[in-house]
C-alpha cells in the first residue's frame, strides 16, 4: 500500500497500484492503521506492574532491562536457559522477526512452542495430498464456473477475493457456500450447505462416493496424476447420500445438488477457510475435500483449483509450513520445543527439567488466543517473572511484570511475503517510532550488550540503525537477483519462481510425485487411515458423551471482518462497527431458553464461561451458537474460556472449534 | 456530465471501508464520518435478502437541504455538482436534516453546526474520485457520469424522491437475491431488529417546538380576540409572552449568535418565512397592544400577521409530512389559532367548527393507526379528547356561566397533548425507516418456503 505521512504522522493509506490482488481499497483493519499507530493508548514507555497490584507505572528502558537482565542471569545459572519459555506469534511479520529465537540461542537457551493456532491441519492435508502449500494467483477463481467457499466467509476474511468472485459471478459462474451461518458470502450463493460443525467431512465423502457412482469423474486425470483412486472409491462406497444427511443435518437433496454441481460445473474451485480445519478430524475432512478435486481434474488448470494456502511467496524459509513449526526430529538442547501451542497452558503448568520460571511474549496475545484461557492465565500466574512486548495493554500485557512497547510495521523496514498473493514487499519505514518505542531487534541488542553476549552487539545480527535495517535486508536478498532493495522500494514484485495456475507443470512433490489420495505418510506421521475418511469431532453429540445433555451446542468462533484476531478492536474506528460482543443463537434455541434479543446470557461449560448480549439469528444453524473470535477479557470476554486445549488429527493445530456449551438466560437483577 | 455516485449493492459486503474513508480523507475524528452503511434485513429473515447501502450526500440537483435552509448556507459548486454547506454561515437549526430524506446533513453538537459530505470537492477539482468511492475494497461505491445505462436510483430502502439524487444503484441481481438454504426455518415468531440510524425526531428533541408553536397560536389567539373587541390584552403580559416564545425557538438553534440568519431564505425556505412572518406578528401585536390600542389598520396587521405566521408555522413542517399540500394534521398549528381564537373570544361557530374539525381528523387518523397496527396511546387519546372537546364544549353549552378559564385551560391541555403526539408520530423520510417498512412488507408477503424449496428443486 501507499502511505502518505504529514508532519510525522500517517494521515491516510491508498492501495498500491502495482499489487493486482487488492485492486480497491485496503480493508478496515488496513485503513485503521492512521489510528492505530498514532492511539493514545499505544504503549510508548516500558512500563512496570506496581507489586501486588494489577496497576503499571512508567519506567526507563535502564530500569526495565536491568530488572530483565537481572533475572535472565540469575534463571541462567538455576535452574537453566530453558525455564525461560519465548513465545511469539503472527501480531507482526517479516524477516526481522527471527531475530527473537537468535537471541535466545545467544543467552543459552530457551523453551519455545511447536504447532500453530491458525491453519496447520489444511496444510498437512495439502502437502499430503498435493506435495506443496501453493494455489494459482488469486484472480485465477475469476475462471471457475463453480466456487465452493467452504467454511469460508470471504466477504469479511478476505474481503480481495470477493472482487475476483463476483468477476466470476458475473460471468455465470455457480456459488456455493458450505456454512452452518448465513453470511455476507453466502448471500451471493446459489446454494447454502448448513452442516453441523465439524462434519464437513462426511460431506466430501458422501460427494466423491455420488460422483463416483455417476462416473462423474475424470477418468484420464486420475490415471495420469492421481495415487489411490481406486482405495479412495472403496472407501466412499458406504457414504450414502442419507447417511452423510443423517451426519451432518444436511438433507440428502442438497447433497445431490452439491455431487450434480461438481458432476456440471468445470473448473471448480473448492476455497476452503481456516475454522473448519480447527476440530479434531480436521485433517482427514481437508483431504477429503482435497479429493474432490483430484477425482475431478480440478487442480492445475485456470479456474479449477485448492484456494487454502499460497506459499509461494516464502522464499526465504528453508523449511516451509507446515513441516517448519513441527518439532525437530533431532533436539539440539539448547532450544526445547517442548509445548504445543494447542496445549500451552496445560504444558506450561506440566514442563519439568527444568520447569518454566519466566515468559516473554512478543506479537502475540495467548491468553485470549490460545485455547482454554483459565489454564493458560493459571500458566502465566504460576511464573516467577513475564514481560510482554506490545503496543497496547493486551489481555497478556496485563498478566505482565514488565511490558516494553512494540514497533509497528511502519517504524522499521521489513521485507514480507504473502499466505494469499505471490508479491515479495518491502514495508519501508516512513515515520521514527514514537515516544520511547524500540523495535526488538533493538531491545535484543541492548539485552545482549548487558548479558555482555559479544555476538550480540554486532549489527548483522541486531540492525538497529537504518543502514544496518537495509544491509540485513540485502543479505537476505542476495540469493535472488530479480529482488532488490531498488525494485522493491517501487513496487510489489512476484515471487521468484511463483506459478500463475498452481501446479500447472503437473508436478507434485509428494512421495509419488502424484496427488495421492492414498498416503503412506499420513499413516506413518498421524496414525489416520491412509485414504480420507470420517470421524465424528471429539466434541460431537452423537458419540454419547455423557455431558451431551448438559452442553448441547457447538460453540462457533469465527472471525469477522473488524479485527485480525484479537488485534484492531481497540481502536475507536473499528468499535464503532460492533462494541461489544454478542451471542448469536437461533431463535428457537432462545426460545427453548427463556431467552429474548438483547439479554443477557451466560455461556458456558467445564472450562469456563463468558457473559455477553445474546442477538437472535435467524440465518444459524440450529444448535449452534456463534460468538466472533478476538475479544479481549476486559472487552467482554474470549470465547477461549470455553475452548479445549486440544490438537487437530495432523499438523500440531489448536482443535479448539471442536467446543460444545450450554447457553442461559441471566437473572435480570444481575 | 454530471458527476454521480454509482453503487453496486450485489458487491457491497458492508465492510465500512467507505464510511472509514471518509473520516480520514476529511479529518473528521475517528468514529465520525459523513457516510453510513444502511442493512436490510440485519436479522437475516429467510424470505428477504440480506444487503447494505453505503449512504452520503447524493448531491441532488434539487437539495431539499439547500432549498430547506433558511440561513443560506448552502451553495453548489456548479462545476462538480457538489451542494455544500458553509459552516459558518450555519446556525444549527437542524432544518436540513429534516429536509433531506436520506439523513445526509447531521449535527455536530460540538460546535453547534451541520456537518454534510462535501462530494469530495477538493478531489474532484484535482480530477480525483472522492475518497469513499476510490478506497472501496470491492468496487462496490464507484464514481461515474450521469446518467449510466442499466442503473436506476431505486432499490428497497432507498427513498424514492424528485429530487434528483446524484446516485446510481445496480439492481440487485435475482441469481443472487437469496440462497438456497439447506437448514429449517425457525418456528418462533420473527424478531425485527430495532430501528437504527435515522435522524429521528422525537418529543424529547423537540419539546421546546411542542411548546413553541402551542404558544405561538396562543398569542395569536389573543391578539385576534383583541382586534374583535371581546378581550383585552396586557401589553406587558403580551411582550412576556413573546419573549417566552422566541426563547423556546432559539433553544433549537446551534449558534445563537447566528440566529439573524435565520430569515434570509425567503425565496424557498418556510422556516425563514415563518420566523419573518412571527417576528413581525409580535412586533405590530406589542406596538397596537402597547402603544396604539385604537388603531384598526395595526390591529388587522397584526391579527392578519399572525395567521400568516401559523400558517408558515405549518408549512415547515411540509418537509417531514409522508402527504400531500391538502393535508392537514389535527395538531395543525393554525387550526390551533383559530379554535383558540374561538374559545377566547366566546365564538360558538368558529370554536365549534374549528373544534370538530380537529376532533374528526384527530379520530380518524387514530382508526387509521389502529388498522395499520400503529400505537394509538388509548389513555392519552381519551384525555386529548375529554379536555380538549368534550369537556370545553360541556362547560360551554350545558355548564354554569363563569368557568371561561376552566374551559380555556382544558383547551390549551388537549392542543398540548395532540402537538406532543405529531412530535412523536412524525415520521420523517429515512433510509432506515424505509428499509424497515419496506422488510415489513417483504415478510408479510413472503412465499411460503416449502415453495421455494420446490422451485429450487426444480431449478
Amino acid at each position: 500500500m501507499n502511505v502518505h505521512v504529514e508532519d510525522g504522522r500517517i494521515r491516510r493509506i491508498e492501495p498500491h497500484p502495482g499489487n493486482e490482488a487488492t485492486p480497491g481499497g485496503a480493508c478496515l483493519k488496513g485503513l485503521s492503521y492512521v489510528e492505530r499507530v498514532h492511539s493514545p493508548d499505544r504503549i510508548l514507555y516500558p512500563r512496570r506492574r506496581k507489586p501486588g497490584t494489577n496497576e503499571f507505572e512508567g519506567i526507563s528502558w535502564e530500569e526495565a532491562l536491568d530488572t530483565i537482565v537481572g533475572k535472565l542471569v540469575e534463571l541462567r545459572d538455576d535452574p537453566g536457559p530453558q525455564s525461560v519459555l519465548y513465545y511469539s506469534a503472527s501480531g507482526t511479520k517479516g524477516l526481522l522477526n527471527g531475530v527473537g529465537l537468535k537471541f535466545w540461542r545467544l543467552y543459552g537457551g530457551c523453551t519455545t512452542t511447536y504447532g500453530d493456532l491458525c491453519w496447520p491441519a489444511g496444510l498437512e492435508a495439502t502437502r499430503l495430498t498435493l506435495g506443496e502449500n501453493k494455489h494459482s494467483a488469486p484472480w485465477d477463481i475469476a475462471k471457475a464456473r463453480l466456487i465452493v467457499l467452504w467454511g469460508k466467509n470471504a466477504a469479511e476474511t478476505n474481503i480481495h477475493q470477493m472482487t475476483f468472485i463476483d468477476q466470476a459471478l458475473d460471468a455465470g459462474a455457480k456459488l456455493v457456500v458450505i456454512d452452518p451461518r448465513r453470511t455476507q458470502s453466502s448471500e451471493r450463493a446459489d446454494l447454502l450447505v448448513q452442516p453441523r460443525p465439524g462434519t464437513d467431512g462426511a460431506l466430501a465423502l458422501a460427494v466423491a462416493n455420488l460422483l463416483v457412482e455417476a462416473d462423474a469423474v475424470d477418468r484420464e486425470f486420475i490415471d495420469r496424476h492421481v495415487l489411490g483412486f481406486p482405495a479412495f472409491a472403496e472407501s466412499v462406497k458406504g457414504c450414502s447420500p442419507d447417511w452423510a444427511a443423517e451426519t451432518t443435518d444436511v438433507p440428502a437433496q442438497f447433497i445431490r445438488k452439491l455431487a450434480e454441481y461438481f458432476a456440471d460445473y468445470r473448473p471448480a474451485t473448492i476455497s476452503p477457510g481456516f475454522g473448519m480445519q480447527r476440530f479434531t478430524n480436521s485433517g482427514q475432512t481437508m483431504r477429503a475435500m482435497l479429493a474432490l478435486l483430484a477425482i475431478t481434474g480440478n487442480v492445475g488448470r485456470p479456474g479449477a483449483g485448492w484456494v487454502y494456502a499460497n506459499l509461494q511467496s516464502h522464499i526465504f524459509d528453508d523449511v516451509k509450513d507446515p513441516i517448519a513449526f513441527y518439532p525437530p526430529e533431532r533436539p539440539d538442547g539448547v532450544v526445547r520445543v517442548s509445548i504445543s501451542t494447542a496445549r500451552l497452558g496445560p504444558e506450561m503448568l506440566a514442563q519439568q527439567d527444568p520447569p518454566l520460571r519466566m515468559a516473554w511474549v512478543e506479537r502475540g496475545n495467548p491468553v485470549t488466543q490460545n485455547p482454554q484461557t483459565n489454564t493458560v492465565l493459571e500458566a502465566f500466574r504460576a511464573l516467577d517473572f513475564r514481560v510482554a512486548v506490545d503496543q497496547f495493554m493486551t489481555d497478556t500485557a496485563r498478566e505482565a511484570d514488565i511490558v516494553l512497547p512494540a514497533k509497528t510495521m511502519f517504524e522499521q523496514s521489513d521485507v514480507i511475503g504473502a499466505y494469499w498473493h505471490d508479491y515479495m514487499q518491502l514495508k519501508q519505514k516512513v515515520i521514527e517510532p514514537p515516544g520511547e518505542v524500540k523495535p526488538e531487534s533493538e531491545i535484543y541488542r541492548l539485552l545482549a550488550a548487558k548479558l555482555g553476549l559479544r555476538e550480540g552487539v554486532d549489527g548483522t545480527v541486531f540492525p538497529v540503525t537504518d543502514d544496518e535495517v537495509e544491509a540485513y535486508l540485502e543479505r537476505a536478498l542476495e540469493p535472488f537477483p530479480e529482488l532488490t532493495m531498488e525494485r522493491l522500494r517501487e513496487e510489489p514484485v512476484l515471487a521468484p519462481g511463483h506459478q500463475e495456475v498452481a501446479f500447472s507443470d503437473f508436478v507434485f512433490p509428494t512421495p509419488s510425485g502424484k496427488i495421492e489420495l492414498e498416503s503412506s505418510e499420513a499413516v506413518e506421521r498421524w496414525g489416520v487411515d491412509a485414504v480420507p475418511n470420517y470421524a465424528e469431532p471429539a466434541e460431537s453429540l452423537r458419540t454419547g458423551a455423557p455431558d451431551a445433555a448438559s452442553y448441547p451446542l457447538y460453540m462457533m468462533t469465527p472471525n469477522t471482518k473488524n479485527r485480525i484476531h484479537s488485534q484492531f478492536n481497540n481502536l475507536e474506528m473499528i468499535r464503532q462497527f460492533g462494541d461489544a460482543p454478542f451471542a448469536y443463537i437461533h431463535p428457537d434455541d432462545a426460545a427453548a431458553r427463556g431467552i429474548s434479543d438483547g439479554d443477557r446470557v451466560r455461556i458456558f461449560n467445564a472450562r469456563g464461561k463468558l457473559e455477553l448480549e445474546a442477538r437472535l439469528d435467524n440465518g444459524l444453524k440450529p444448535g449452534c451458537v456463534c460468538v466472533t473470535n478476538g475479544w479481549w477479557i476486559s472487552e467482554g470476554g474470549t470465547v477461549n474460556f470455553t475452548s479445549a486445549a486440544r490438537e487437530t488429527d495432523m499438523g500440531y493445530g489448536a482443535a479448539f472449534h471442536d467446543n460444545r456449551v450450554q447457553v442461559e438466560a441471566m437473572r435480570r437483577a444481575e | 456530465m454530471p458527476n454521480s455516485f454509482v453503487f453496486d449493492p450485489n458487491r457491497c459486503t458492508g465492510c465500512g471501508a467507505c464510511r472509514l474513508a471518509c473520516s480520514i480523507e476529511n479529518d473528521l475524528g475517528p468514529a465520525r464520518s459523513w457516510r453510513r452503511i444502511e442493512t436490510f434485513n440485519p436479522r437475516r429473515h429467510p424470505s428477504a435478502p440480506l444487503f447494505h447501502l453505503s449512504l452520503a450526500c447524493n448531491h441532488c440537483s434539487e437539495p431539499a437541504c439547500m432549498y430547506a435552509c433558511p440561513a443560506l448556507a448552502y451553495r453548489r459548486d456548479e462545476a462538480t455538482g457538489a451542494v455544500l454547506l458553509d459552516e459558518s454561515k450555519c446556525i444549527g437549526c437542524k432544518y436540513c436534516s429534516w429536509a433531506c430524506p436520506y439523513d445526509a446533513p447531521v449535527f455536530d453538537s460540538n460546535r453547534g453546526v451541520m456537518s454534510k459530505c462535501t462530494f469530495c470537492n477538493h478531489r474532484l477539482q484535482d480530477g480525483l474520485e472522492p475518497a469513499c468511492a476510490s478506497l472501496c475494497p470491492t468496487g462496490a461505491l464507484g464514481f461515474g457520469d450521469l446518467p449510466e445505462a442499466g442503473l436506476v436510483n431505486e432499490i428497497d430502502g432507498f427513498p424514492a424522491t424528485e429530487l434528483g439524487p446524484r446516485i446510481q444503484i445496480r439492481p440487485l441481481e435475482p441469481g443472487r437475491r437469496l440462497p438456497v438454504m439447506t437448514a429449517p426455518e425457525a418456528t418462533t415468531p420473527f424478531t425485527l431488529a430495532p430501528q437504527t440510524g435515522s435522524a429521528g425526531i422525537s418529543l424529547r428533541s423537540e419539546w421546546s417546538l411542542m411548546l413553541f408553536t402551542t404558544l405561538a397560536a396562543v398569542l395569536v389567539g389573543l391578539v385576534a380576540s383583541a382586534f374583535a373587541g371581546s378581550a383585552s390584552v396586557h401589553p406587558g403580559l403580551f411582550a412576556g409572552g413573546a419573549a417566552l416564545t422566541m426563547g423556546l425557538a432559539m433553544l433549537h438553534l446551534g449558534r445563537l449568535e447566528r440566529a439573524y440568519r435565520a430569515v434570509l431564505n425567503l425565496r424557498r425556505s418556510w422556516l425563514s418565512r415563518e420566523v419573518l412572518s412571527l417576528t413581525a406578528f409580535m412586533a405590530a401585536a406589542i406596538l397596537y397592544l402597547w402603544l396604539v390600542p385604537d388603531s384598526f389598520g395595526l390591529a388587522l396587521t397584526a391579527t392578519l400577521l399572525g395567521f400568516l405566521s401559523l400558517y408558515c408555522a405549518d408549512q415547515v413542517y411540509s418537509v417531514l409530512e409522508r402527504a400531500g399540500p391538502g393535508y392537514r394534521h389535527s395538531a395543525s398549528v393554525l387550526w390551533t389559532g383559530f379554535y383558540l381564537t374561538g374559545v377566547f373570544i366566546g365564538s360558538g361557530w368558529l370554536a365549534g367548527g374549528f373544534g370538530f374539525g380537529k376532533m374528526s381528523l384527530y379520530v380518524l387518523r387514530k382508526a387509521r393507526f389502529i388498522e395499520a397496527g400503529r400505537p394509538v396511546r388509548p389513555g392519552l387519546s381519551a384525555a386529548r379528547l375529554a379536555l380538549g372537546f368534550v369537556l370545553p364544549f360541556g362547560l360551554w353549552f350545558f355548564g354554569p356561566v363563569g368557568f371561561h378559564g376552566v374551559i380555556i385551560a382544558a383547551v390549551l391541555a388537549g392542543e398540548l397533548i395532540d402537538r406532543g403526539e405529531y412530535y412523536v408520530e412524525l415520521e420523517p423520510t429515512s433510509p432506515s425507516l424505509e428499509m424497515q417498512q419496506t422488510l415489513e412488507e417483504r415478510i408479510a408477503d413472503a412465499t411460503a418456503r416449502p415453495e421455494r424449496l420446490a422451485a429450487a428443486a426444480a431449478d
